[in-house]
């Protein structure tokens, strides 16, 4: 795996654990089972962005990865009793996002089949205040052009693109997280990359060869 | 993880060199695979053109992190959250344990006993087959609250004695549901909610005398569509005061929406909990009934209850 096709960043590494010192994960989780609650303030604070992210890139709704992401840690916060020593704390707990954040988007994609009896126009909708959120995770244009992309992708695609893409795990670490091989999560992201080449290119539909055009040169400069 | 190449002179395919497009953009293939690429696209367009792709679409997931919005306070809500849920983990578990297996009895014993059940309606034990939340008790009784103040203006109500099947509920009463779902922050939250608990459906005119409430349990269907088997809308019966209540959970599990893409096509047998849109913009909750569970169309159980 090549540095440029990387460019969410391998070399900075957003690991949150700090190994080795007095504040590092299991020290942290340590404390905290002892009533230290504080040393799960600095875990949530730790890991917040790094949940939220995996979770939006799998559900495509902020508003609901957010909500996702306080249920997470909600579940993490009850179920750390039982969690076992000697396990990495951000594999377990990027683990329960993504479990999190798949059952949710199955579910919506369940709402998705349902009648939709008088479904709100699109005029209603842009016309709901700006503070209504009940809409305004539907609306296209508030997602980004990767989203829009993403959000066509089948969840166990999307669910690797997001922790490759919003959280820039190694292999191993997305390996350990989907508790398969290094080299089956290097098989299921190379085919989550083409099907997301695929869905790009139905996203752009006609345009897309358009707008690659110009890029042809390029291409040709580089193949030589 | 590239398959062998077999006749290394030939020339590349198409196909062969496609797929090992991304290959070649990380930089993963060896220097023979590389240098027989190379050499398939010099000459083919169809090929540069689908580099140019993956490029453009790596070029696109690597914007992802700097293109989603931030995350921005979730610490205080979690903590709005742990406060409201109880204070010890095991003890929650405990107790949400205990207070579903409750619920479950109380819901059970109503539906199955309660005489004033209609006896031409099963829909309330389609309802109650769906399985019980586990969520702590304490979630639930923040979300009652939650729910009785979200409330809306009172709607009229049928007396206890009078079967429900034979009153059309008013528009009011029939979206109270979808009233307190709305002013949850966010559709995803109430779709979420509705997943892991929960409504507990209640009367604004029920809240009497003042600082008391009434909440109802869930088990008076009244039908939308034109035929048997299909979809109810969920309205309310009451039950004595701060009883743990009927809670639906549309579970996953037993929900199957993969071939219902209309009304009509539902399954007889099976039951479904949904939200569908209704016309003011509310949503309800609705239950798709047995199909032996009603012997005559909506029109003419109202008329035997009358």
């Amino acid at each position: 795996m090549s540095r440029e096709a990387c460019a969410v960043g391998w070399d900075a590494r957003m690991n949150g654990e700090r190994a080795g010192t007095a504040d590092d994960d299991s020290s942290l989780v340590a404390r905290f089972l002892r009533g230290d609650s504080a040393a799960f303030d600095t875990l949530f604070l730790r890991y917040q962005d790094y949940v939220y992210h995996i979770i939006y890139g799998i559900v495509g709704s902020a508003e609901e990865a957010r909500d996702l992401t306080q249920e997470v840690f909600l579940q993490v916060y009850r179920a750390l009793p039982g969690f076992r020593q000697g396990a990495r704390f951000a594999t377990w707990l990027y683990r329960i996002a993504v479990n999190r954040a798949v059952d949710a988007a199955r579910g919506a994609r369940r709402w998705r089949f349902l009648p939709l009896l008088d479904e709100p126009s699109l005029a209603q909708r842009a016309a709901a205040p700006e503070d209504e959120p009940a809409y305004r995770f539907e609306r296209d244009e508030e997602r980004s052009a990767v989203q829009r992309v993403l959000m066509r992708c089948p969840l166990q695609h999307r669910e690797v693109l997001a922790l490759r893409y919003y959280r820039g795990l190694s292999l191993e670490e997305m390996a350990e997280t989907l508790g398969c091989s290094v080299t089956a999560a290097k098989v299921r992201l190379h085919r989550a990359r083409k099907v997301f080449k695929d869905n790009y290119l139905a996203a752009h539909g006609t345009d897309a060869p358009e707008e690659l055009a110009t890029e042809n040169a390029d291409v040709a400069q580089t193949t030589r | 993880m590239w398959p062998k190449q077999h006749a290394e002179e030939a020339p590349a395919s198409c196909a062969w060199t496609q797929d090992r497009l991304l290959g070649y953009l990380d930089g993963d293939l060896a220097p023979r695979e590389t240098q027989r690429l190379r050499a398939h696209l010099d000459g083919c367009p169809a090929c540069q053109q689908e580099l140019a792709l993956c490029r453009k679409s790596e070029r696109l997931l690597a914007t992802a992190l700097s293109t989603a919005p931030p995350a921005g306070d979730l610490r205080s809500g979690f903590y709005a959250r742990l406060a409201a849920s109880s204070p010890s983990p095991r003890r929650a578990a405990r107790s949400g344990w205990i207070a579903a297996s409750a619920l479950a009895g109380v819901i059970l014993v109503t539906v199955l006993f309660v005489p004033r059940f209609h006896p031409s309606s099963r829909s309330a034990a389609v309802v109650t087959a769906i399985p019980l939340p586990s969520a702590p008790i304490a979630d639930r009784r923040r979300d009652l609250a939650f729910f009785l103040a979200a409330l809306p203006s009172p709607a009229p109500v049928a007396s206890r004695s009078e079967p429900h099947v034979s009153e059309p509920r008013s528009a009011a009463a029939r979206y109270t549901a979808a009233r307190i779902a709305h002013r949850l922050p966010g559709r995803a939250r109430w779709q979420a909610a509705f997943r892991r608990a929960p409504l507990t459906l209640a009367r604004a005119d029920r809240l009497q005398p003042p600082g008391t409430h009434a909440t109802e349990t869930i088990d008076v269907v009244q039908r939308e569509a034109k035929t048997r088997n299909q979809v109810a809308l969920l309205t309310a019966k009451t039950v004595p005061e701060n009883t743990p209540t009927a809670r639906l959970i549309p579970a996953d599990d037993e929900v199957d929406f993969s071939v219902r893409d209309d009304v009509r096509g539902f399954t007889a047998g099976s039951h479904v909990s949904s939200l569908p849109a209704a016309p003011n913009g509310d949503h309800v909750l609705i239950i798709e009934e047995k199909s032996d569970s009603l012997p005559a169309s909506a029109g003419d159980r109202s008329r035997s209850a009358d």
